[in-house]
């Protein structure tokens, strides 16, 4: 257990099951992030559906940032520091729900996550066991 | 002296919001039209409340706030605050108005206070406000609004102590206002939710239901409880909740709950909670 003010560090919230977003990491995705942030604009979204490379290129991400968008690769743009409210506003863009991105995070398509939804703990606070969280 | 009438936390999601407009395709509405059903008695007490202002603290989530500069807190002073383009185009609502000369009032208190707010004049409200603001109100919007955005993008994340002493600090901010002015405390977020992680979709109804049961006259054990507990057992989303410790810290302990009402329509569980001042008489 941390102290609630630093980035939590257990299993539970430790990556792949969160991806805690922190100043610490706020430098290393800006500008994929202020990307993505940017397609809430209807002209950004335009551009974006035009020519992705293109509107990536003047955003200035870098070859790998830009690889993992083509690829679709949720999992790895949240792992290199997007943030999930940002890079959800690139899938929008592309038409792809908010529940497809979270599938490819737990490794599987949405077909399969659907039936697993929602999922459930019932832990309460003063509970110390662990037990019965997803 | 302005009069504070009371306070409600409520959760948000923009499914709510869709679910509402009747979109196609929303799974689960039967359920979303339960959660609506449920807010009814809320819209009802509101109206007969008759408030003139609404205090809202929320947060965005980087729709109108992005990562070049993040504010812990910020408050918006201006006379009208549209809606905010999440990426999927706005809702056939109007913006939301203000009251100027109420800001002010009350910023200079807060800031008198030790609490140091950016202010902004040209805020953008998301979901955060409207996925909810429709079921409470109808438009035109019958209030003038003072929205506060605090930080849940970026840890660290202000604490729910701090949260608690700046609704504290807003009370007595309303004090201050015009003796005509009627005001709600909303503080909205959460409740149970993950949106994102290899723990996508976790909900913890029996923990929002423990919540709702707290708040009102156990909110201590609330805030010794340590927000990433909460994340663990909630999911990380939870963290929003901290919120409404802001409206708890707003208000007296001669308090009744009014209503409240609870129901996970699909993965973020939604619950409501009506708080009403009972001054003695």
């Amino acid at each position: 257990m941390t102290s609630e003010n630093d980035t939590p560090t257990t299993d539970l919230l430790a990556p792949p099951n969160a991806y805690v977003f922190s100043i610490r990491q706020c430098a290393r995705a800006f500008r994929l992030n202020q990307f993505a942030i940017g397609l809430k604009s209807p002209q950004q979204r335009e551009a974006f559906a035009r020519d992705e490379r293109a509107a990536m290129e003047v955003a200035g991400l870098n070859a790998a940032e830009m690889e993992m968008v083509s690829a679709r690769d949720w999992t790895g743009l949240i792992a290199h520091g997007g943030h999930v409210l940002a890079i959800v506003k690139i899938a929008y863009a592309l038409g792809i729900l908010h529940h497809e991105v979270c599938a490819h995070m737990c490794g599987m398509t949405y077909a399969e996550l659907k039936p697993l939804l929602p999922r459930e703990s019932t832990l309460l606070p003063d509970d110390s066991d662990r037990q019965g969280i997803a | 002296m302005g009069t504070l009438l009371g306070g409600i936390g409520i959760a948000h999601t923009p499914t709510m919001g869709h679910a509402f407009d009747g979109r196609d395709g929303i799974p689960f509405m039967e359920r979303w039209q339960q959660w609506f059903d449920g807010l009814a008695p809320v819209k009802r007490w509101i109206a007969d409340q008759a408030p003139t202002h609404v205090v809202v603290i929320y947060n965005d989530h980087l729709n109108y706030f992005d990562l070049t500069t993040y504010p812990t807190f910020a408050i918006g002073m201006s006379d009208f605050s549209p809606q905010a383009d999440e990426g999927w185009g706005t809702r056939p609502f109007p913006g939301m108005g203000g009251d100027t000369a109420f800001s002010a009032t009350v910023a200079e208190s807060l800031i008198g206070d030790g609490f140091d707010l950016t202010f902004c004049q040209a805020l953008e409200i998301d979901h955060g406000i409207y996925s909810w603001l429709p079921c409470l109100f109808d438009a035109p919007w019958p209030v003038k609004f003072l929205p506060i955005a605090a930080n849940m993008v970026m840890q660290p994340v202000p604490t729910p102590a701090r949260l608690h002493a700046l609704g504290a600090a807003i009370r007595g901010g309303i004090a201050e206002t015009a003796d005509d002015s009627r005001v709600l405390f909303i503080s909205t977020g959460g409740m149970s939710h993950q949106i994102h992680g290899s723990r996508f979709g976790l909900t913890n109804p029996t923990f929002d239901r423990y919540f709702l049961d707290k708040i009102a006259h156990e909110c201590d054990t609330l805030l010794d409880t340590p927000m990433s507990w909460i994340m663990e057992i909630a999911g990380t989303e939870a963290a929003e909740l901290a919120m409404w410790y802001a409206m708890r810290g707003a208000l007296s302990d001669d308090i009744r709950e009014a209503y409240s009402f609870h129901i996970r329509p699909e993965i973020t569980g939604c619950g409501v909670i009506v708080l009403e001042e009972t001054p003695a008489e």
